[in-house]
């Protein structure tokens, strides 16, 4: 199980990771490689077989969490599930940089990396790997796109930014140009009102059979992100005050989570696993749990 | 090394009484001592077949069949650098006979398994040719580039198409497609049924499974041109068997020219008693390029090629009195057996064990059995932990509870009503297997207690009526036959027959001790368990007994490790050969303080004499009969050398048992099944170390648990396996396995050193039908019960559709029910 040759280069920045690319000959298959958790793999099956693989988890630049001007957050692509699953409960960036983080979006950060595969794994694995790997059962390409993230690629013709929402087209494709590098996630720092999550696996630490993530923003309605779909995420949108009314009903639990799923049921697109009634029931079922789960928080 | 407080030594047996460890000096049998093995693996010391650096030591990888059936045209050579080179059946044919596994049972079917695919392949990733080169990589490469034609044939993709009309033979010359069939009754068993007031039928299936030790199969062959010899390094189970049998596949090389070394070895499970196609063409390549050739199985390989075990569907009927006492019992099995035997267990071991042993620990005197091994193309199957027991304690165990239920019976008491009574002992099964001990009932008792039987029941009472997880407790048994031996083996048509187990004993002149085994550890802690015996029959100290095995040119002829047998066959041989070395010590002794041997004691590494006389230390005694020769009279043989071969005085077995008891939650919204408790009653007498026995039910019922909720080999149906990886194939980790509970018991056997039994494979055998058992009991306000394991959320959600659609019409539905499974083929 080794991989297929390849050229491997080891970028020393962002600038000289896209001269990199940039170089590629007609014939190069070039692949970005981060933390290699998901790469690392399919190259070892010969599932992909670039030509040339270039390394960028050894850019500085790429490992920091900063705050942007507006209060939010700027992730760079290279830091790992565990950095954040260890994000300090509403505290400083860090020593040297005494801003706080915002304490909503520490605890969501917080609690989708905590939750992904291993520990071993998420000691390797970076955030920005896992979103340009696209691979729709992970659990980052839900849970940025539910948190309005923004993407910033960068290559030869400069920066530019794609909503985390439009980001991931489908099986693992994205908005990603050849020749770009993905260089972080912005977030919004305000606004999280209550968010909720939910997620079905076989087994801790395989990839997700159903995800789904809430962010209750106020405002007329609710939006409930969907991963593992197999496809890229996808979003409902639900009324207020069905919400409100569900979550306030006095009925019990199992009905009230009944009442959430069938809604969500009736929304959900067709091309989600189609003819496969457990699938499709589950990812609803996890939906209405994400749902439930954010009325619940304070 | 810790002497335990006496106080944690398990049971009151024989070796109990009359011990050196009183005194404290040394930890003996009964005593929890910690592994020696430990340290080394916990510093990552030690050392596996993949460790083994050798100067010089070429890379082979295998090019395998992307096809599950088909006529094999052509095999083309990739272009090839110095040094490098590329190997067809064609090229081994005058160096390595094929693989045949027999059976001496009328009717079974054999057929050759080549080393490279000859003129057909027969299952996707059988190996077809080999290249050899510098690097594990460079070979992969290489491999890649080989051009290999295949016209496919239709494949037969389950054991049902294995018998269709009009399916395709799979070997030449046999007159269907399975390897052995066979329909046997015991007892009186039409007169029975016309006696019983129920008759119940269940249908169930246990999936296709890969046994999946950490460390994967490998070896690394070296041919040694200066003696001539091969030696071929590996992790195998049975050293002097394994090196028997490549004597046998190789041409032109004697056996005394072959040494097997196995290091340490990272599990194995039954997989590693087999001889592969793999391992032996890197032995004939090895010696045809007259160097070193080192093949390490990735795990994609592993899944797809090396032993797979159970894909046991079963058909159950119990015919009883309304009270509950079973008059007679039915089983039929039908395993899908894959392409090939494995050598030397077959393909038939599966069911022909589960029809062995399906009446377990029940009085049951009338019985038929329907045994049938079907060939299919897919991989070999064969044996794994617990071999055919497990699916045999799914199908018994899971119809008890169907019977308890219509009987309107508590399942423990329908047990209770039928479990072979204590003063029964010894005790013949109805195929045979003669009991020497046990004591079931109270084990019933212990396990329905520590259980929290009565509350759980009350739980289930108060639970609100849309609770979201529904709370079921369910029990299994099973019996464990153990330590068995050659007239056993031969019963059941064994080519190669187990006898004994050998241990060579040397004191040296310091006074420590080494043990030579024959037998293989892949994780028991034989250097432990071994070396308590040894320190307890000597009063040497643990840390002064070195424990050597896994080399055939240094360890006595044996059989090695496997059907639950190391601890009382090579724990026998080490007793004996201990008792004999200290004979000859009391004798030197004896002659050096002038007086009878008889009345002198050990103790404290010296022999003691009578009242007033110094006690003379071993080492002293070592300097007499290894050196200082002149002291030693000439009627006493100088040297301090002791090998016995334990062959054992009853050849049936020593029988454990044990109950295992699951409390389950069940999601009834998706289907997910949580364990909350898993509780182990077992018995297996007299126990040398409680804390390896402990480990290995813990090991055990973690395998127990992955096949009762995750475990399950896909094929589709051109033949072609849909779980190559181990995010396909779920094993259980930590996050799935609760803290087992265990209780012992000790029966002893009274034929074995000290009363001990064997139980290495007891703990894997009560998962799916505990685990089934309590899911069942979940669910069964809801109409469902389990006929699958594993038994996954899928199934159990839609069985609650199924169920919850036919609510109206009262019916019943069944967790992993499909129709395809409704039907048994003609026998």
């Amino acid at each position: 199980m080794k991989p297929a040759p390849f050229r491997y280069h080891r970028a020393a920045s962002l600038e000289d990771a896209i001269a990199t690319l940039a170089s590629a000959g007609p014939d190069d298959d070039v692949r970005v490689i981060a933390g290699g958790q998901s790469l690392g793999p399919m190259l070892n099956l010969r599932l992909v077989r670039p030509t040339v693989l270039v390394d960028i988890h050894r850019i500085e630049a790429l490992r920091a969490i900063e705050p942007l001007p507006d209060g939010g957050v700027r992730i760079g692509a290279c830091v790992t599930h565990a950095q954040l699953e260890d994000l300090p409960p509403g505290g400083a960036f860090s020593a040297a940089n005494p801003a706080v983080f915002p304490a909503g979006l520490a605890d969501v950060l917080r609690h989708v990396a905590g939750g992904i595969a291993y520990r071993a794994i998420r000691c390797r694995g970076t955030i920005g790997g896992s979103l340009a790997h696209a691979d729709p059962a992970a659990d980052w390409p839900s849970a940025l796109a539910a948190l309005g993230a923004t993407i910033e690629l960068t290559g030869p013709a400069g920066r530019r930014n794609v909503a985390a929402r439009d980001f991931c087209h489908g099986l693992f494709e994205t908005a990603i140009e050849p020749g770009e590098v993905l260089a972080a996630i912005l977030l919004p720092g305000s606004g999280i009102r209550r968010w909720g999550r939910g997620k079905h696996c076989r087994k801790a630490g395989e990839f997700a059979h159903a995800l789904a993530v809430c962010i209750d923003r106020g405002g007329d309605g609710v939006e409930v992100w969907l991963g593992a779909t197999g496809a890229a995420p996808v979003a409902i949108a639900l009324d207020r005050a069905f919400v409100d009314g569900v979550a306030g009903s006095r009925a019990s639990a199992a009905l009230r989570r009944t009442r959430m799923r069938e809604r969500i049921a009736a929304s959900l697109p067709a091309a989600i696993a189609p003819g496969d009634a457990y699938a499709r029931h589950l990812h609803a079922q996890v939906a209405a749990e994400a749902v439930i789960d954010a009325m619940a928080n304070p | 090394m810790d002497t335990a407080d006496a106080a944690d030594r398990a049971g009151a047996g024989p070796g109990e009484s009359a011990t050196h460890a009183e005194s404290g000096a040394y930890a003996s049998v009964g005593h929890p001592v910690p592994r020696s093995e430990d340290e080394r693996h916990l510093h990552g010391a030690g050392r596996f077949v993949a460790d083994i650096a050798w100067p010089g030591a070429l890379h082979l990888a295998f090019v395998r069949s992307t096809v599950a059936h088909g006529v094999l045209r052509s095999v083309r050579a990739p272009a090839l650098e110095a040094g490098e080179s590329f190997w067809t059946a064609a090229d081994l044919q005058d160096i390595a006979h094929p693989i045949v596994a027999k059976l001496n049972r009328p009717g079974f079917q054999s057929a050759p398994y080549p080393c490279l695919a000859t003129d057909r392949v027969r299952f996707a990733g059988q190996t077809i040719a080999a290249v050899v080169a510098s690097s594990r990589a460079r070979a992969e490469d290489l491999a890649e580039m080989v051009e290999v034609d295949i016209d496919p044939l239709p494949p037969i993709a389950s054991a049902r198409a294995a018998f269709e009309p009009g399916a395709p033979l799979m070997h030449e010359g046999w007159t269907g497609n399975h390897f052995m069939k066979f329909t046997r009754t015991f007892g009186d068993f039409d007169a029975a049924v016309a006696r019983a007031e129920v008759h119940l039928t269940r249908r169930y299936r246990m999936e296709r499974l890969a046994p999946s030790p950490l460390e994967t199969r490998g070896c690394l062959s070296v041919f040694d041109r200066a003696q001539g010899r091969l030696l071929f390094h590996t992790c195998c189970q049975r050293p002097h068997i394994q090196r028997d049998f490549l004597a046998e596949q190789l041409i032109g090389i004697d056996q005394h020219r072959i040494q097997v070394l196995v290091p340490d070895v990272g599990g194995a499970f039954g997989v590693k008693t087999n001889l592969y196609p793999e391992e032996l063409a890197v032995a004939a390549i090895s010696i045809r390029l007259g160097t070193a050739v080192r093949w390490i199985e990735d795990r994609m390989e592993h899944l797809l090629s090396a032993c797979h075990a159970r894909e046991n569907d079963e058909s159950v009927t119990i015919h009883a009195n309304r009270d509950g006492e079973i008059l007679a019992l039915e089983a039929e099995y039908l395993v899908d057996g894959g392409a090939y035997s494995m050598l030397p267990s077959t393909s038939a071991v599966e069911a022909n064990m589960s029809a062995n042993v399906m009446p377990g620990p029940y009085r049951i005197r009338n019985y038929r059995a329907t045994a049938m091994s079907a060939c299919t193309n897919k991989a070999p199957t064969g044996p794994y932990r617990g071999v055919g027991r497990p699916a045999a304690c799914f199908a018994m165990e899971r119809t008890l509870d169907e019977l308890a239920h219509v009987l309107d019976m508590e399942p423990h008491e329908l047990r209770r009503r039928n479990l072979i009574a204590a003063d029964a002992f010894p005790y013949t099964s109805a195929t045979g297997l003669v009991y020497d001990t046990g004591n079931y009932p109270p084990m019933m008792d212990t396990a329905v207690r520590a259980l929290g039987h009565g509350e759980v029941r009350a739980a289930q009472q108060a639970m609100a009526p849309d609770a979201r997880e529904r709370i079921g407790i369910g029990y299994a048994w099973y019996v464990e036959q153990t330590a068995h031996t050659a007239k056993e083996f031969f019963a059941r048509g064994s080519v190669v027959l187990y006898g004994f187990e050998s241990a060579r004993i040397r004191m040296d002149i310091a006074g420590s001790l080494t043990i030579e085994t024959s037998v293989c550890s892949h994780g028991q802690g034989h250097a432990t368990t071994l070396a308590q015996i040894a320190s307890e029959v000597t009063s040497i100290p643990m840390e002064r007994i070195g424990v050597r095995a896994g080399d055939t040119d240094v360890v006595p002829y044996g059989n090695g490790t496997f059907a639950s047998r190391s601890v009382v066959l090579a724990g026998g041989a080490v007793h004996q050969a201990c008792g004999r070395l200290v004979e000859r010590l009391r004798a030197i002794a004896a002659n050096l303080m002038q007086v009878a041997p008889d009345g002198l004691s050990i103790g404290a590494q010296a022999v003691h004499g009578p009242a007033g006389t110094d006690p003379i230390p071993f080492a002293r005694l070592a300097q007499v009969a290894l050196q200082y020769v002149h002291e030693l009279p000439a009627g006493i043989e100088p040297g301090l050398e002791f090998l016995a071969s334990y062959r054992p005085p009853v050849e049936t077995g020593a029988f454990s048992a044990g109950v295992h008891a699951a409390k389950v939650a069940v999601d009834i919204e998706t289907g997910a099944v949580r364990l909350l408790d898993y509780l182990v009653v077992e018995d297996c007498g007299q126990t040398i170390n409680p804390m390896i026995v402990d480990g290995q039910v813990y090991g055990g019922v973690a395998q127990g648990i992955g096949q009762a909720l995750l475990e399950e080999l896909r094929y589709d149906a051109q033949g072609q396996p849909g779980t190559v990886t181990l995010a396909d194939y779920l094993l259980p980790g930590f996050g799935e396995v609760p803290e087992v509970r265990i209780e012992h018991q000790h029966t002893l056997s009274p034929f074995t050193a000290y009363g001990m039994k064997g139980t290495g494979e007891g703990g894997c055998i009560g998962g799916p039908a505990a685990i089934g058992n309590a899911v069942t009991d979940a669910l069964r306000g809801l109409g469902v019960s389990v006929t699958r394991a594993p038994v996954t959320a899928r199934d159990v959600w839609t069985a609650l559709q199924a169920a919850r659609a036919r609510d109206a019409a009262g019916g019943a539905s069944e967790v992993g029910a499909e129709p395809a499974h409704t039907w048994m083929p003609s026998r």
